[in-house]
């Protein structure tokens, strides 16, 4: 296990590069300009000055002399300075990251909290009316796109003339800090509840399918059919042999949606008011503001390559018969 | 499982078709008392100037948008709006519009006491204030316009924006602490105001080091009745009042703003009461709030809804390199074909009204005999009079084929527009049919800002349409419309006619009032007359303050927020976390 853990490690290495390269390359080939752009409307004579300013950022040096330069300071842990604000492109991100986490791990954690059972309980109950109606519900959920969803939520939850429930903008009250530990938690979950909910409703109806889907196939397995035999009560069928086998593809999936955890969503960031990674990644993209467009997709790389490896070896902890080490 | 998420999917739908089922069985109250006529207006009634003035209280104001920095030496400072409105009370300029001598907007003295301009116009002297400190506690004096002024000419800082304005600057001095000396190349009218009006005073040794990574780019120190007291990214920026003001201390003891970039957001909190004074209310939510119902009466009963004229207008402009939009008779025969009352009542919904002047219309520079809309020498929708004219130009349809054509080329062009404009996502289809019964081809191209930037500086476009904005009431329009200004300028049109770049030289050199307005004015005649532009509708700012606010007065460069104080200022809305709605 540990030897197939550093070999996986160490493969990442020329893989991160080629996604860095690849990203790097496309920022800056994308027509635009970032100087330019900050510096708006030009007046005469000043072609000279952004030229200089230019040459002073090393912005006109060749492409791979700037990513190697980019490499170099990566690699001491500097992921340089916005172009937009000049502020270092780890404190913008280290502003937006929780913010984002926050809303991605709740909305990861409630949409397995429901969908895990939703699914085990459509295939043991698959073609009754009840578990068709639900299909199609989720499936209607599916299909609503989050900006309307989110919209609407807020219209008739926060809106002015709607009821009122939920705070309409930003993940605290005014006053935050004097409140009480348990108060403050209280406040961020009410702030929380309408873009959580926004960002869970969409993959339940994916998550339980599949979950559907890997529950049905172990019910008609040979050892589900001699559990039966063997007379156990189907109580115990279903909850300990069949549901812990059907898990097994739920885990893999579970690896490939962490790499969403840290990338964010800019609608519900945007229409929430909470400006986490969705909002940055967008905005930074839109400035041509390089190194934080690097910044972000470093992180989000490395996310990735670390949840791939991190769900083959879940996947190997809780099903004994892969076995990495001769496997890999 | 399942039931709880059925339940709530059914008290969904039940209270959603409940309300419209209360809404259309509800009796209609007999009298709604409507919108008095100020309201509709969007104009504040006097009483807002009056009673005396109370102290305290927070003042909460909507940002639609956050600023990249606070600093308006650096070049990512230049999001004019919002930071003068915010920096505005934090850091001051030796002088400001005044706003009394409305249209006009003579100056008046804020860090400068008085100035003389020698009588060869090209030396300014201002003489500065005593006795004033900055909010770190160092006074001021010369030594700190000299150092901002450093850094503007510093070639190896971000700040061309800033040097571009002060081109005509040719050195500077301080003989002592309390003057400042200031030399230009040539004697230009609006050098003197914009320097004394744009270029931001900060303390000396604020300025030391790389201007990217300086403490003031995110936390200004200024002199002004307000100092900065913090700025939470993405959610808002507050000032607190400077208690050791030198001037005429400020009202209201905090001023919040929040930033709230998503209009349909920015609504909801408006209706909730989140803000005291809501900003660039969207015009759709303007127009709908006039309507007499109860549902409205909330606005009216306790909202201001200000309108205020900005010095801002819109324009369709044609690459004028390329052929065949070289050639006035095509301009104009364009001009006519665009429907402009449809456009202005329902792309604009009436609230901008259609302009033939670059220049502040409520300012003297615009001939009013052109800018009445009822003059008659304005271009109108007349499409068989543009049809004539294209056939003049030799765009004639030779072909039969519904397009017209000129030595084998088809009459093609391409709209390029940025992504993120409504607006012209609603124009552009408007013209596309208006044109294509002229026998024009229109396709629309839309592209990011970034790219449209770039394609306006390399002139790589037919047909573009973009708006000006400035917050001042003078200006010389000399960067648009000069020939000089078309390789790398904002002149994006490749307008070149000495006539015009005659004119816009004399303009700048003349300190004569009267001079100068008629030159202003013929310049106006000429650019309509050619239309360098087609001119479309003129912008105004959609505000509404609570009624709670006092001493509310719009002007060119916003309202004075050292002037506003609430009626009941509240306490500070600290420590309390359900009542308040965000």
């Amino acid at each position: 296990m540990g030897r197939y853990v550093l070999r996986r490690a160490l493969l990442m290495i020329p893989t991160f590069f080629g996604i860095t390269l690849l990203t790097f390359a496309v920022a800056q080939l994308a027509p635009g300009d970032p100087l330019q752009l900050s510096a708006e409307a030009p007046r005469a004579g000043q072609t000279a000055a952004l030229e200089a300013l230019r040459h002073q950022r090393g912005l006109d040096r060749p492409l791979w002399v700037q990513y190697g330069r980019w490499v170099g300071r990566v690699l001491s842990l500097d992921f340089g300075r916005s172009l937009e604000d000049g502020r270092p492109v780890l404190e913008k991100v280290g502003e937006a990251l929780p913010r984002t986490l926050l809303l991605t791990t709740l909305a990861l954690f409630l949409s397995y909290l429901i969908a895990v059972p939703l699914g085990a309980w459509a295939a043991v109950r698959r073609d009754t009316f009840a578990e068709r109606a639900v299909t199609v519900v989720l499936f209607v959920l599916y299909s609503m796109p989050s900006f309307w969803v989110a919209i609407t939520l807020l219209l008739v939850l926060s809106g002015g003339r709607g009821w009122a429930v939920f705070p309409l903008q930003g993940l605290t009250s005014p006053g935050f800090d004097q409140l009480s530990p348990a108060a403050k938690v209280a406040d961020l979950l009410w702030h929380v509840a309408l873009p959580v909910a926004v960002l869970t409703y969409g993959s339940l109806a994916v998550l339980s399918r599949y979950m559907r889907g890997a529950m049905l196939e172990t019910l008609r397995s040979d050892f589900i059919r001699t559990a039966r035999a063997k007379g156990l009560a189907e109580r115990s069928v279903v909850f300990r042999h069949a549901l812990r086998n059907s898990l097994i593809p739920i885990v893999t999936l579970l690896g490939l949606t962490l790499p969403a955890l840290v990338g964010g969503s800019v609608i519900v960031e945007r229409i929430f008011g909470i400006p986490g990674m969705g909002e940055l990644a967008f905005e930074s993209i839109l400035n041509r503001d390089y190194p934080v467009v690097m910044g972000v997709t470093t992180l989000v790389a490395l996310f990735t390559l670390a949840a791939t490896l991190l769900s083959d070896v879940l996947t190997a902890a809780v099903d004994p018969r892969i076995d990495l080490e001769r496997a890999g | 499982m399942v039931r709880p998420l059925a339940f709530v999917l059914t008290a969904c739908v039940v209270a959603a078709s409940g309300c419209t089922c209360a809404e259309k069985t509800a009796p209609q109250t007999p009298t709604i008392q409507g919108p008095s006529q100020d309201w509709l207006d969007g104009a504040l009634p006097p009483s807002v100037m009056e009673g005396t003035p109370k102290q305290g209280g927070t003042l909460t104001i909507r940002l639609q948008a956050e600023p990249k920095m606070l600093n308006r030496l650096h070049d990512a400072g230049q999001d004019a709006w919002a930071v003068r409105t915010i920096v505005g009370p934090v850091v001051e300029t030796l002088c400001e519009l005044d706003r009394d001598t409305a249209p006009r907007y003579r100056l008046k003295p804020v860090l400068a006491e008085r100035w003389e301009i020698s009588a060869d116009r090209r030396t300014t002297t201002f003489h500065l204030r005593h006795g004033v400190t900055f909010h770190d506690g160092q006074p001021f004096s010369a030594k700190d316009v000299k150092a901002v002024l450093d850094a503007i000419r510093d070639p190896k800082q971000p700040t061309t924006r800033m040097r571009g304005l002060l081109a005509e600057l040719d050195g500077y001095e301080t003989p002592d602490p309390w003057t400042v000396v200031v030399h230009w190349k040539r004697p230009d009218f609006l050098a003197t105001r914009q320097l004394a009006t744009v270029i931001p005073i900060f303390p000396a040794s604020a300025l030391e080091g790389d201007l990217d990574t300086l403490a003031i780019n995110r936390a200004p120190v200024g002199t002004g009745p307000f100092r900065f007291d913090k700025w939470e990214s993405g959610r808002a920026i507050e000032l607190v009042r400077n208690e050791t003001y030198w001037g005429k201390k400020a009202h209201v003891d905090r001023i919040v703003f929040r930033i709230v970039k998503d209009g349909t957001v920015a609504t909801q909190m408006f209706e909730r009461g989140a803000f005291d004074l809501m900003t660039a209310i969207p015009p759709h939510v303007w127009r709908g709030l006039e309507a007499v119902k109860a549902e409205n009466a909330w606005a009216w009963r306790d909202y201001h809804r200000i309108r205020f004229p900005e010095n801002a207008y819109n324009w369709i402009g044609f690459n004028q390199a390329r052929p065949p939009f070289g050639d006035v008779r095509v301009r104009r025969a364009l001009a006519q074909l665009i429907p402009y009352d449809a456009i202005e009542e329902g792309i604009y919904l009436g609230l901008e009204p259609i302009t033939t002047c670059p220049f502040y219309a409520l300012g003297p520079a615009c001939d009013p005999g052109l800018e009445a809309p009822d003059s008659p020498q304005r271009l109108r929708y007349d499409p068989e009079d543009a049809k004539a004219l294209l056939d003049a130009a030799g765009w004639k349809d030779t072909d039969g084929d519904g397009v017209r054509d000129h030595d084998g080329r088809p009459f093609d062009l391409t709209f390029l527009i940025y992504a993120s404009s409504v607006n012209l996502g609603k124009l552009a289809p408007v013209l596309q049919d208006e044109w294509r019964k002229a026998g024009i081809r229109l396709h629309v191209e839309k592209v990011d800002w970034a790219v449209f930037t770039e394609r306006l500086r390399t002139h790589a476009f037919d047909m573009v349409s973009l708006g000006w904005s400035a917050l001042d009431a003078e200006d010389d329009l000399y960067f648009n419309f000069h020939s000089s200004q078309v390789k790398d300028g904002t002149n994006y049109v490749s307008y070149v006619n000495p006539e015009l770049d005659r004119l816009l030289e004399a303009v700048r050199g003349e300190h004569d009032e009267q001079r100068r307005i008629a030159l202003e004015r013929q310049i106006h005649r000429l650019v309509y007359r050619d239309q360098v532009y087609l001119f479309l509708g003129r912008r105004s700012a959609l505000d509404a303050a609570k009624k709670t606010v006092h001493g509310l007065r719009p002007a060119i460069n916003w309202y004075r927020l050292a002037d506003l104080w609430l009626d009941a200022p509240a306490p500070h809305a600290e420590a309390t976390t359900r009542a308040t709605p965000d």
